[in-house]
C-alpha cells in the first residue's frame, strides 16, 4: 500500500488504452496513390459494434473532407467502410474511432497521399 | 480515475455473479442432500433461507454494477464532449449495440434474481422457486462471456466464449461457494457436526472447480496472451502474471483445507471454541480473501487490451530485464529549484523532454521513500517475531516520516521548496491529489500507532489500512498503461511487482487482524511483503 501511495503520490496521470487495433486499411497507412480512392476501408482485430464509430478525413490544411455512409460490414464485423468524394492530389489524415463488441473504445489515425 | 472505477465496477460485478450462481448450487447439490440424509429438515430450511438472503444481496450488487458498466461504456463513447449524464445516449448504448443489449439482459437477470431470492427467503422449501432462481443465475452468468473479450474475437469466438463461461462457472462454484460457506460457518458455529458435514461435502467440489478453472484459464491465457514475452512485458500479460502469483497462496490455502483440516474435522465433536474450527475459519478466510482480490484483479484484466496480436520473440525481454538490476541509491539529488527551472525553460516547446535532473530527482524520491517502507517492513517483522519488543510496535511511525518526506519532495515547483505558494498549489489538481495522499499516509500512521500502543480500541477502522493496500495496489495494474505498446514496459513491470507485493501485504495484514494474534504467520507475511516492497523501491526502482 505504501508503495502504491508512493507511486500514486509521485506519479503522473494515466494514459489511454488502445483496444481494437487497426490491422490494415485500404488505402494502406503511408501509401502514395496515383488514383483517388472511392472509399476508405479499415480492418480491425476485433468485431465492431454497428454504432458509435467515426471516420474523419482531413486534408493537408486541416479541412474536413465530407464522407458518407460509414458502416460496419454485416458479413465481416471487423471491417469498417466509409465513402469519400473524389479527392484532389495532396496528403490526407484519416482518424478513426470504434466501439468493439466487448464495450471498449479505441481510436487512431494514419495518413496517405495522392500524387498529381 | 475513471479507469479505476471501471475496474472496480467490473470486479464487483464478478463478485455479484459468482456469489449468486454459487448459492443455489451449494444448497441444492452440496448441502441439502447431505443434511437430508441426517434428517435435518429444519436446519436445511434455515440454511436455504440464509443462502437466499446472501444471493439477494449479490443480485442487487450485480444489477447495480451492471448499471455502472453502462455508464462506463457511455463515458468511453463520449470521450469527446457530450455529457456522461446524457440519458438519450445511454439509451442508445443499451438498445442499439450488442454489448448494450447484453448488459440490459444482465441487469434484468440481476433484478429477476433479487425477486426470486426474496421469495425463496420467505419459503425456502419451494423446489420451483429454487429451480427458477438457478435458471436466472445461469442465464445471467452467460451474459459475461457474451460481452467480454471473447465476444469481440474475430474468429473462434464461440469456442472462446464457451471456455470463458466454464471458467466463470468454475470461479462461482469454488470462490462463490466458499463465500457462502464462510458466512454459514459464522451462523452455524455452535454446530460443529453440521460444519464438518458441509465442509466435507464441499471440498471435493471445490477441488474439481479449481481443476476446471486452471484448465480453462490456461486455454484463455493461450488465446489472449500467446507468448511468454507478452506475458511478461504487456500490461495485460503482467496483470495475468500477478493473478498467477496470487493463485499460489490461494491454492496453498485450499490444499491446507483439503488435506489437513478436512480430514481432521471428521473427529470434531466439540463446540465453538474448537481450535480446529478456528483454524479452518482462518484458512477459509485466507482462501476467500485472495479469491475476492483475484476477482478485482480480473476487473483490471478484462478492462485492459489483450496482447495476442503483438507476439515478439523472447529475445525482446533482455533489454527490459537488464534494467531491472539492483543499484545503490544516490545520497544526493538535484535541487527542487534546478528541476523547476528546467521545467519552466521547456514550457511551450511542442515535445518537452524530461531532463536528466528531473529523472534523478524522481528516482531519489522513490529510492528514499522505499527506505522508509523498508524500515517499516523490518520493524513489522521484528514485531511479528518478537511481539514483546517495543521497537517492533513502532512501525506505524515510519508512515509519518514517509509523509513528511513526500510532502517536501513531491512537487518541486510548489511550497515549501518551490516558488508556487501553498494556497496557489492547492488549485493545481495533481498537486492537490499528491497532498491528499500525503495526509492519508500521515493519518494512517497516526491511527495505526495509536491502535498499536493500545490508546484507541481496534474496531472496524483497522481494516481501512489493508483495504487501502488492496485497492491502491489494484490501481497500479491500470495506472499509466499504454495499450499494446511495450515502450513503457519497465514501468509496467515495476507497477506489477509493487502491486503484487502490495496485494500480498494487504491480504496478510487483513488476516493478521482477523486472527488477532493467534497465528503469527500472517503478521510475518505482512512484514515480509512490506520489506520486499521497500527493498524493491530502494534498490531497483528506475524511471523509464
Ligand atoms: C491458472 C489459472 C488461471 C489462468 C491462467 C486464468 C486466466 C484467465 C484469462 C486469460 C482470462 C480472460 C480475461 C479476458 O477476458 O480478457 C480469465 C478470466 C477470468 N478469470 Fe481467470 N485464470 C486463472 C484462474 C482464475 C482464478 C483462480 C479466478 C478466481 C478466483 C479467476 C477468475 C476469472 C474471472 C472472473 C474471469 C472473467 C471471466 C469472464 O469475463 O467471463 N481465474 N482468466
Amino acid at each position: 500500500m505504501t508503495g502504491t501511495l508512493i507511486l500514486l503520490t509521485l506519479a503522473m496521470p494515466a494514459g489511454l488504452a488502445a483496444h481494437s487495433t487497426l490491422v490494415r486499411s485500404q488505402p494502406p497507412a503511408g501509401a502514395t496513390l496515383t488514383t483517388p480512392p472511392g472509399e476508405i476501408i479499415l480492418w480491425f482485430n476485433e468485431r465492431l459494434e454497428r454504432q458509435f464509430h467515426a471516420v474523419t478525413v482531413t486534408d493537408g490544411q486541416g479541412r474536413t473532407i465530407p464522407t458518407q455512409n460509414p458502416h460496419v460490414d454485416r458479413a465481416d464485423p471487423t471491417k469498417l467502410t466509409v465513402t469519400v468524394e473524389p479527392l484532389p492530389p495532396g496528403v490526407y489524415l484519416v482518424r478513426w474511432r470504434v466501439l468493439s463488441r466487448d464495450g471498449h473504445v479505441a481510436e487512431g489515425a494514419f495518413s496517405f497521399s495522392i500524387q498529381p | 480515475m475513471i479507469e479505476t472505477a471501471d475496474m472496480l465496477i467490473r470486479g464487483i460485478g464478478f463478485m455479484g455473479i459468482v456469489v449468486s450462481v454459487a448459492g443455489p448450487i451449494l444448497f441444492l447439490v452440496v448441502l441439502r442432500p447431505a443434511l437430508s440424509v441426517t434428517g435435518e429438515e429444519g436446519l436445511n430450511q434455515e440454511i436455504g433461507r440464509r443462502i437466499a438472503r446472501t444471493c439477494l444481496a449479490s443480485g442487487l450488487l450485480l444489477a447495480s454494477a451492471t448499471a455502472g458498466a453502462v455508464f462506463f461504456v457511455g463515458a468511453a463513447v463520449t470521450r469527446e464532449g457530450a455529457s456522461l449524464w446524457d440519458l438519450a445516449l445511454l439509451k442508445r448504448v443499451l438498445l442499439e449495440t450488442a454489448h448494450g443489449n447484453i448488459l440490459l439482459l444482465r441487469m434484468a437477470g440481476g433484478i429477476g434474481m433479487v425477486l426470486l431470492f426474496r421469495f425463496i427467503a420467505l419459503s425456502p422449501a419451494s423446489p420451483r422457486l429454487w429451480g427458477a432462481a438457478t435458471f436466472a443465475a445461469f442465464l445471467t452468468l452467460a451474459t459475461f462471456p457474451l460481452s467480454g473479450h471473447a465476444a469481440a474475437l474475430p474468429t473462434r469466438e464461440v469456442l472462446a466464449m464457451t471456455v470463458d463461461g466454464l471458467h466463470l462457472f468454475g470461479v462461482a462454484t469454488w470462490i462463490g461457494g466458499l463465500f457462502h460457506l464462510r458466512l454459514l460457518l459464522g451462523s452455524l458455529a455452535r454446530d460443529p457436526v453440521t460444519i464438518a458435514t458441509a465442509v466435507r461435502r464441499f471440498s471435493p467440489f471445490a477441488l474439481a472447480s479449481a481443476g476446471l478453472l486452471i484448465a480453462t484459464g490456461l486455454i484463455n491465457a493461450l488465446q489472449y496472451v500467446g507468448s511468454l514475452t507478452a506475458l511478461l512485458v504487456t500490461p495485460y500479460g503482467l496483470t495475468l502474471t500477478a493473478k498467477l502469483v496470487l493463485l499460489i497462496p490461494l491454492l496453498t490455502f485450499g490444499a491446507v483445507n483439503f488435506l489437513i483440516l478436512r480430514p481432521a474435522l471428521q473427529h470434531t465433536k466439540q463446540h465453538d471454541d474448537d481450535p480446529l474450527l478456528r483454524r479452518l475459519t482462518t484458512t477459509m478466510q485466507g482462501e476467500l480473501g485472495l479469491g475476492l482480490v483475484i476477482l478485482l484483479l480480473v476487473g483490471a484484466l478484462t478492462a485492459l487490451p489483450y496482447p495476442v496480436e503483438d507476439s515478439p520473440g523472447t529475445s525482446d525481454l533482455a533489454p527490459v530485464f537488464s534494467r531491472l538490476t539492483p543499484r545503490w541509491p544516490h545520497f544526493s539529488s538535484p535541487t527542487a529549484k534546478q528541476v523547476w527551472e528546467q521545467k519552466l525553460a521547456q514550457k511551450g516547446t511542442p515535445n518537452p523532454i524530461r531532463s536528466a535532473d528531473a529523472i534523478a530527482y524522481a528516482e531519489f524520491n522513490h529510492h528514499w521513500a522505499g527506505a522508509f517502507v523498508l524500515v517499516m517492513g523490518l520493524l513489522s517483522l521484528l514485531h511479528a517475531f518478537r511481539p514483546r519488543l517495543a521497537w517492533g510496535r513502532a512501525w506505524p511511525l515510519t508512515l509519518i516520516g514517509l509523509s513528511i518526506f513526500l510532502f517536501f519532495r513531491n512537487d518541486p515547483g510548489v511550497w515549501p521548496l518551490g516558488p508556487i505558494s501553498f494556497w496557489q498549489s492547492l488549485t493545481i489538481v495533481h498537486v492537490l491529489q499528491h497532498r491528499l495522499y500525503v495526509v492519508l499516509v500521515a493519518a494512517l500512521g497516526i491511527v495505526e500507532w495509536l491502535g498499536q500502543t493500545g490508546r484507541i480500541r481496534r474496531t472496524w477502522w483497522t481494516y481501512i489500512f489493508p483495504g487501502i493496500c488492496v485497492i491502491g495496489s489494484l490501481m497500479l495494474f491500470l495506472h499509466a498503461h499504454g495499450g499494446l505498446e511495450r515502450a513503457d514496459s519497465l514501468t509496467h513491470i515495476q507497477h506489477v511487482v509493487i502491486g503484487t507485493l502490495g496485494l500480498s501485504a494487504g491480504v496478510s495484514r487483513w488476516l493478521e487482524l482477523r486472527v488477532q494474534g493467534e497465528d503469527r504467520l500472517y503478521g510475518r507475511l505482512w512484514g515480509l511483503s512490506v520489506t520486499l516492497l521497500g527493498l524493491f523501491l530502494f534498490l531497483f526502482f528506475r524511471e523509464q
